[in-house]
């Protein structure tokens, strides 16, 4: 007996959403095929039941929008045009962009439906797509709907930013409309990678002439990625010290000095020390080697004493401009990767109504 | 590889009172790098010296050195050779045989063109015919170098001291200067 229970209650626990939504589905395909029938009284029952607040299983929003037009349209058919207008509101109410197609409805259908319209304001955006696009070429398509004519202003804002712009301002006659953009700001500049929200206000035309005014405002959010070729680094700045000393220390002028006469000293210190005394020294020779070196120690501390160093100075400037070449090449290469800059376009999560 | 003009000065003392010999002397150098810190060289020179009183004979002088130099820093380093050298006259050769180590400085000036030179070592072999060996035996260099691309200058003063005991036991004390103009050109290494 317990293994029975236990089966029960796994064959319960079976995925509920599932079989409650083919159940709202094969409901509302049963009532369909009455309704071609023209089996008109039996399909009213079924899309009451889906739309009645005690159905039991999981309707979706297009469900319901579905068979709140079907019911319209049967009652329409049946004579009771008052219900029929309330079900096609009530269908405008839930989805703007609901419909009905010429093709399968009668013309009295449709301008009920069009009446209905005119008696409901409602709004929507259609939800974004992921889209790559390429600003150069393409642009991204924005859709949306009023129930009857209206004054409408579409902005685009920067979602963590003030920065909104209009992307379309005017009246529209109701039903759909689609605003492009190029991926570009008012500035000129491709829009960078964030949050962005498009946003939809509008005004019901036709209620402004019955001396009210009804307004509605919505928005979708979207997500813009640029993606272009990874840049490269410029190269660092030249640090100090990997450049050439450009002026002599005061100690190296002073250290030629010590050189010259050390080289004069030396050569005194063999002539006359180092030399037998007995044999004398050769004090000429001496004398003309201490001579040069004093005169390259002289020389060399009145020219390096505080001076510039030329070739150093040549060298460094050399190098500067070298990474200074090097620098512009590369963000010459890097703009060029730049100009390929593609957007990357996802919906994001919210909705606003 | 260079080649040098030499003024040769050489003082005799061998117990008869100064004999003083000078002349100029032609010469040749080629040195070689070995790494980055190991220089071997190859010297020959030929002099003739006139004695400064009329009773002496002239002198030739000619001596070959094989020498090298280790590199400690680039200022300074040691220094070693051996100098065969001949002294002749019309009356006879005399052949000298010497061993020498020491040390050098080369502190370079600003600009690393020109260079000090010095040299201080000892002549620890010292073989001459008829002599014994130096009780007494050094040698000094002090110039200056000059370098650019491609070739060199110097211009060195060098004293060579020794003391000899001659086979009658008197003492000859001799010492030989010199003041070196050496110009020199660097060939390019291959490889």
């Amino acid at each position: 007996m317990r293994w029975i229970v236990a089966t029960a209650l796994v064959l319960c626990s079976m995925p509920v959403s599932a079989r409650a939504q083919d159940s709202t589905a094969v409901v509302l395909q049963q009532a369909r095929d009455l309704y071609e029938r023209i089996e008109l009284e039996r399909s009213l029952p079924l899309y009451r039941s889906v739309l009645s607040p005690g159905w039991r299983f999981e309707v979706t929003q297009a469900q319901r929008v579905d068979a709140s037009l079907y019911l319209g349209a049967a009652l329409l058919l049946l004579g009771e045009r008052d219900s029929a207008l309330a079900h096609f509101r009530a269908a405008l109410e839930r989805d703007p962009f609901a419909d009905l197609d010429p093709s399968r409805f009668t013309p009295a259908q449709l301008e009920a439906f069009q009446a209905a319209r005119q008696a409901v304001f409602a709004i929507a955006v259609r939800p974004i797509l992921a889209t790559r696009l390429d600003p150069r070429a393409g642009r991204m398509t924005f859709t949306i709907a009023t129930t009857h004519a209206a004054s409408v202003r579409c902005e685009i804002r920067v979602a963590d930013q003030a920065t909104a712009f209009p992307a379309f301002v005017g009246e529209i006659r109701g039903g759909l409309r689609e605003i492009e953009w190029d991926g570009v700001l008012p500035s000129g500049q491709l829009a960078p990678s964030g949050r962005y929200a498009f946003v939809l206000l509008a005004r019901s035309l036709v209620a402004a002439r019955g001396g009210t005014q009804v307004t509605d405002s919505t928005a979708v959010y979207f997500d813009i990625k640029q993606e272009y070729p990874a840049l490269e680094d410029t190269l660092a700045d030249i640090a100090a010290t990997d450049l050439l000393p450009e002026q002599y220390r005061a100690s190296a002028a002073t250290g030629d000095l010590l050189k010259g006469l050390g080289i004069a000293a030396g050569a005194l210190l063999f002539a006359n020390v180092a030399s037998s005394q007995d044999l004398g020294g050769a004090n000429g020779m001496a004398a003309a080697v201490g001579a040069v070196g004093v005169t390259v120690g002289v020389t060399s501390f009145a020219a390096r004493r505080g001076g510039d160093r030329p070739e150093n100075i040549a060298a460094n400037e050399r190098r500067r401009a070298e990474r200074s070449a090097a620098n512009a090449e590369i963000r010459r290469r890097n703009a060029d990767r730049l100009a390929q800059t593609v957007l990357l376009i996802s919906p994001a999560a919210g909705r606003s109504n | 590889m260079s080649g040098h003009l030499a003024l040769v000065e050489q003082r005799v003392d061998a117990g008869f009172g100064l004999e003083r010999f000078s002349g100029v002397g032609l010469g040749l150098d080629i040195e070689r790098r070995l790494g980055s810190r190991f220089t071997v060289g190859l010297r020959g020179q030929g002099a003739t010296i006139r004695p400064d009183s009329s009773g002496d004979l002239d002198r030739r002088i000619g001596e070959a050195e094989l020498s090298s130099v280790l590199s400690m820093a680039p200022w300074w380093g040691f220094y070693g050779g051996v100098t065969l050298r001949a002294i002749s006259n019309d009356a006879g050769r005399q052949h000298w045989f010497l061993g020498r180590i020491g040390a050098e400085v080369r502190p370079a000036f600003t600009g690393d063109r020109f260079r000090a030179l010095g040299r201080l070592g000892v002549i620890p072999i010292s073989s001459v015919d008829g002599l014994s060996p130096s009780s007494l035996a050094f040698d000094g260099l002090v110039g200056v170098d000059y370098a650019r691309e491609g070739w060199a200058l110097r211009l060195a003063y060098g004293l060579e001291r020794f003391a000899f005991t001659s086979s009658n036991g008197n003492r000859r004390d001799e010492q030989l200067s010199t003041l070196t103009f050496r110009a020199g050109i660097r060939l390019p290494r291959r490889g």
